[in-house]
């Protein structure tokens, strides 16, 4: 069976996009903690304070997405609004991570990928979002420099600065840089690349979880 | 420890083992110190937000936290300029309680809108009881509204003008066409419109300005779906009196000031509550939504039953059964008893209930008068013909909502008008545990509801959880002082609350 590139460019997205959320969901726990408490007849108690590991729901999603890759790509068309509420019953409902399922983590992975797509076939929000970085008018990723550039850039957009660098970002910087090694191998061209890493990175753990 | 210390190592291989186990247990570099903290910070503005920090964020939230103040952390998440505590956060949190579904609605409204509102600006959170609505500004609300209609009957469309107008009810005359253009909430160059152009919350239907419309299109408004386009809508909110909205609304409609009572009396959770039925559902939706109190929770047989009313047969099991929720309920919700939404929006006949029953009157069940169905029922309970309560539930099991006294000096066991009623419960301890325990669910994503298949370690946990959040509960009803310089010290300010709670479950300020 022969499997057409348009199909490679979202399966090895995904595939990737599973790695970086198992990474991340595996390398953070809930966080347990005591308070000391009174009850009503002056005794004192514990309170086990919980705070659960959690997935965002539908909506909190679809506005994360948004916030990455700008506001323009929801304003300028409807087409992710309009996909996004055909498609809204097959995303997580609750932040309840117990019950979320491989079938939401794919729709979650759909959504992204009309994000990203939707990104970068409109030159407004495509140059905004890459605005300030040296992809802002070629994209293009001929070095292994510009490669690791773009997957630096993709890993700070959708999971944010850091202080102190941690193995889990380093590791999604390298997982990256390898897609885009992959989908360049299989004679994708650089703007598809874009698009296939964008997708992995919006919807990794570090921004459908929290 | 001490006791480990002090006894003798029975081999050198015991001795390395303790070694190895004490080093893991206390060691811990100052870089993995370092790491934990970022990680604490991020996941907390990802929790309050949604979105990931900047660096100068993450940077003030980790030497908050190094502080052991965690709050703070939390309140610099809330203020961050991405708005996502109140674009996403606190609509996603909110919204679900405003139908009997528990479904976020698909678009923004003016339920969301107004929760949003009162928190970005500060507002006392008690409002959500009172006469407040928050829409767009006057600035963004600038459409003509043209529809093509055949108005003189020759067969041709006509370009009928709809003039939107002003809480004052002042037509507001600039000029946008094609209203609902993405076009509108953009500049030329694709940067967010300074003043973009949202449809207006109040219009007329049609030239003569006969009908003057809250205006819902499909269930949703128009307003609000394009207000949710402007990137920066909770800075765009401006609060407004609902009484004085419908006061322009068709005069059938209009809801006196008395008779107001926040978000209940707003369109969205006014369907939920009074459309058909017999308004029984206004009581369930304000104890639900607002006091976290399922009606099982909250029965009462010993609650007076002289508000019953005739459609409840007293059978053998009233006494035990029905009359436990119906005591309370038909005693408090005759304060809607004007209230009814039909034909797509909410509606409100003072009059409604004058004379007494006919047959007919119950029989369609679509008017005011619905809840005089099933009247020969049990002729002599209760009749509702106007809107008077009364609350039972300041004795009996439930006393445990903290009942205290408004400061309009609001009798707390009976009163006329749903505005007096929203008071009484607005002032309850137990509005202010239940937004902590909405806090506390959204926040730290852990439920507090004792359950019965809960162990006893369980149940006992979530006791003692729900005392803390009651502490915690009475300084947001005080106002925390330590805010001050996030404009978040105010009494029942949700924002500080959000902020003291977690601290809670993220640690730092136990």
């Amino acid at each position: 069976m022969k499997i057409s590139k348009t199909k490679y460019l979202k399966f090895l997205p995904l595939v990737l996009g599973v790695i970086l959320f198992a990474l991340q969901a595996c390398s953070t726990t809930g966080v347990s903690g005591r308070i000391d408490n009174q009850d009503n007849n002056g005794d004192s108690a514990l309170a086990e304070v919980k705070q659960e590991l959690g997935v965002k729901s539908s909506f909190q999603i679809f506005d994360s997405m948004s916030a990455i890759v700008g506001p323009q790509v929801t304003l300028r068309s409807n087409r992710v609004r309009d996909y996004f509420n055909q498609k809204r019953a097959s995303l997580p409902d609750s932040n309840n991570i117990t019950v979320f399922g491989a079938s939401q983590i794919n729709a979650i992975h759909n959504l992204a990928w009309e994000f990203c797509d939707r990104m970068m076939d409109d030159s407004v929000p495509r140059d905004e979002f890459f605005a300030g970085t040296e992809f802002s008018s070629s994209r293009s990723l001929n070095t292994s420099a510009k490669r690791e550039s773009m997957a630096s850039l993709m890993a700070e957009r959708s999971c944010g600065p850091q202080v102190v660098e941690t193995d889990d970002r380093i590791a999604m910087r390298e997982s990256l840089h390898e897609l885009i090694d992959t989908l360049q191998a299989q004679g994708q061209n650089d703007d598809n690349v874009i698009r296939g890493i964008c997708t992995a990175a919006i919807s990794s753990a570090c921004v459908t979880q929290f | 420890m001490s006791k480990i210390i002090s006894a003798r190592p029975c081999s050198l291989f015991g001795l390395l083992l303790w070694w190895a186990a004490l080093s893991l247990s206390v060691q811990s570099s100052p870089l993995e110190a370092q790491e934990a903290e970022q990680d604490q910070a991020v996941r907390l503005f990802q929790r309050l937000t949604g979105q990931a920090p900047t660096l100068s964020e993450l940077q003030e939230m980790i030497s908050a936290i190094q502080r052991g103040n965690t709050d703070i952390a939390a309140l610099i998440a809330i203020r961050s300029d991405n708005l996502g505590f109140y674009k996403s956060t606190l609509v996603d949190a909110f919204s679900r309680t405003s139908n009997l579904e528990a479904v976020r609605p698909s678009s923004l409204d003016e339920y969301s809108a107004t929760v949003v509102g009162l928190a970005v600006q500060n507002e006392d959170f008690r409002d959500v009881f009172r006469n407040v609505i928050y829409t767009a500004g006057d600035e963004e609300q600038t459409y003509f509204y043209r529809k093509n209609v055949d108005t003189d009957g020759d067969g041709n469309g006509d370009t009928l003008m709809i003039l939107p107008i002003n809480v004052d009810g002042n037509p507001l005359i600039r000029v946008v066409d094609n209203p609902g253009n993405n076009d509108n909430f953009l500049n030329e160059d694709g940067t967010p419109a300074s003043t973009p152009k949202v449809r207006p919350l109040l219009r007329n239907r049609s030239v003569t300005g006969s009908d003057i419309r809250f205006e819902l299109s499909n269930g949703a408004h128009p307003h609000y779906q394009d207000l949710e386009k402007v990137s920066d809508w909770p800075l765009r909110l401006e609060k407004r009196s609902q009484s004085q909205m419908y006061s322009y609304v068709r005069s059938s409609d209009r809801i006196p000031a008395d008779d107001v009572i926040g978000l209940l009396s707003l369109p969205t959770m006014g369907r939920s509550a009074f459309e058909a039925g017999t308004n029984r559902r206004g009581y369930k939706m304000i104890m639900s939504t607002f006091m976290c109190k399922e009606m099982e929770e909250i029965r009462d047989a010993t609650a007076p039953d002289f508000r019953v009313r005739r459609d409840i047969v007293r059978g053998d099991n009233f006494q035990t059964e029905c009359r436990s929720c119906h005591g309370n309920m038909d005693g408090m919700n005759g304060a809607f008893a004007f209230f009814d939404y039909r034909d797509g929006r909410l509606q409100y006949d003072a009059n409604g209930l004058n004379g007494n029953p006919s047959n007919n009157d119950y029989a369609n069940g679509s008017n005011q008068k619905k809840q005089w169905r099933q009247n020969n029922n049990y002729l002599p309970g209760h009749l509702i013909k106007n809107n008077s309560w009364y609350n039972f539930m300041t004795a009996g099991q439930n006393v445990t909502f903290g009942w205290r006294t408004p400061s309009t000096g609001q009798d707390i066991d009976q009163g006329v008008g749903a505005r007096s009623l929203g008071e009484t419960l607005a002032n309850t301890e137990q509005f202010s545990n239940c937004m902590a325990e909405r806090a506390y669910e959204r926040v730290c994503l852990d439920s507090v509801q004792i359950k019965s298949e809960d162990s006893d370690s369980e149940k006992q946990r979530k006791r003692a959880l729900l005392g803390k959040l009651a502490e915690i509960a009475r300084e947001y009803e005080q106002g925390i002082a330590d805010y001050d310089d996030f404009s978040a010290s105010s009494p029942y300010n949700i924002n500080a609350l959000f902020a003291k709670v977690a601290g809670t479950c993220f640690g730092g300020n136990q």
